[in-house]
């Protein structure tokens, strides 16, 4: 079932139905209005799959392949669920076409902008910061679903159609992955404490 | 708890307060991405029938040869 072929096969709830429907008209106006509605979303998981210095341009490519097979949505699920699937697929797509990153702790080095920073925000981005290095030295596939559920809280069942896995695979890898990203904390880190 | 652990272990309780950090950073693309979307959406749109066409072109032309060379070879 082909979306421009049909009356109405988006999701009768979907916020973004009328939107769908306008892009497909020709409306490239509509598609801005998604692109600023989702671009939020699409690229924090585009930056924790991939990392910052590519989320730009993956969230960008995401963005474009979901407009030129805009025409294949069926609609049989929500539009940030669908968009979501091609932004974790390319991004997982990206991160296999290059090597992966260290994830040793970075130096305890202050770039001169910083120290103007306040002693506590300074403090807090750098933690930040190491904890986004840790996410990243998950394996690939458990990074993803721990950041789609436990740092951008979608429901089980969005999760298993953004990465097409059944519920139960999702819900047993996001259980490994916790565990994964636990070990990782405890090795080679000084201010993470976790019980055990 | 905000990341929606079910029945989580200690460590998992630990681990979800140290996400807070990660949940509490909002930020979006280093530039809004909309515009320069729209704009190359646009062009590749635009750009996808004559080269479409280009294609079809090419690959009639390839086939045509491979005939004609075939037929020399026959000959």
């Amino acid at each position: 079932m082909i979306l421009s072929a049909q009356p109405s096969p988006v999701t009768p709830n979907d916020p973004d139905r009328e939107l769908v429907h306008r892009t497909l008209a020709g409306d490239s106006g509509a598609f801005g209005e998604l692109v600023e509605r989702h671009e939020a979303v699409a690229h924090r998981v585009a930056r924790r799959i991939v990392g910052p210095d590519e989320a730009d341009d993956v969230t960008q490519d995401s963005f474009l392949r979901a407009f030129h097979r805009l025409d294949r949505f069926r609609g049989e699920s929500p539009f940030r669920a669908w968009l979501l699937q091609i932004v974790h697929n390319t991004a997982l797509n990206a991160v296999q076409r290059h090597r992966p990153e260290p994830v040793a702790d970075p130096p305890a080095t202050e770039e001169p902008a910083r120290e103007r920073q306040p002693a506590r925000e300074l403090e807090e981005r750098e933690r930040r910061e190491r904890l986004e290095l840790k996410l990243r030295g998950l394996r690939t596939e458990h990074r993803a679903v721990l950041v789609l559920r436990d740092l951008e809280g979608l429901a089980y069942e969005e999760i298993a159609e953004v990465t097409e896995m059944p519920l139960g695979s999702v819900k047993g890898r996001l259980h490994r992955a916790r565990g994964e990203l636990i070990e990782l904390l405890r090795t080679n880190s000084y201010d993470w404490e976790l019980p055990e | 708890m905000n990341g929606g652990f079910e029945d989580p272990t200690a460590a998992e309780r630990g681990l979800d307060e140290h996400l807070e950090l990660l949940r509490s950073d909002q930020a979006g693309p280093s530039r809004p991405l909309a515009d320069r979307t729209v704009r190359t959406a646009r062009w590749q749109r635009a750009a996808r029938a004559p080269l479409r066409v280009a294609g079809m072109i090419a690959e009639a032309l390839i086939d045509g040869l491979g005939l004609v060379a075939q037929r020399r070879r026959r000959g």
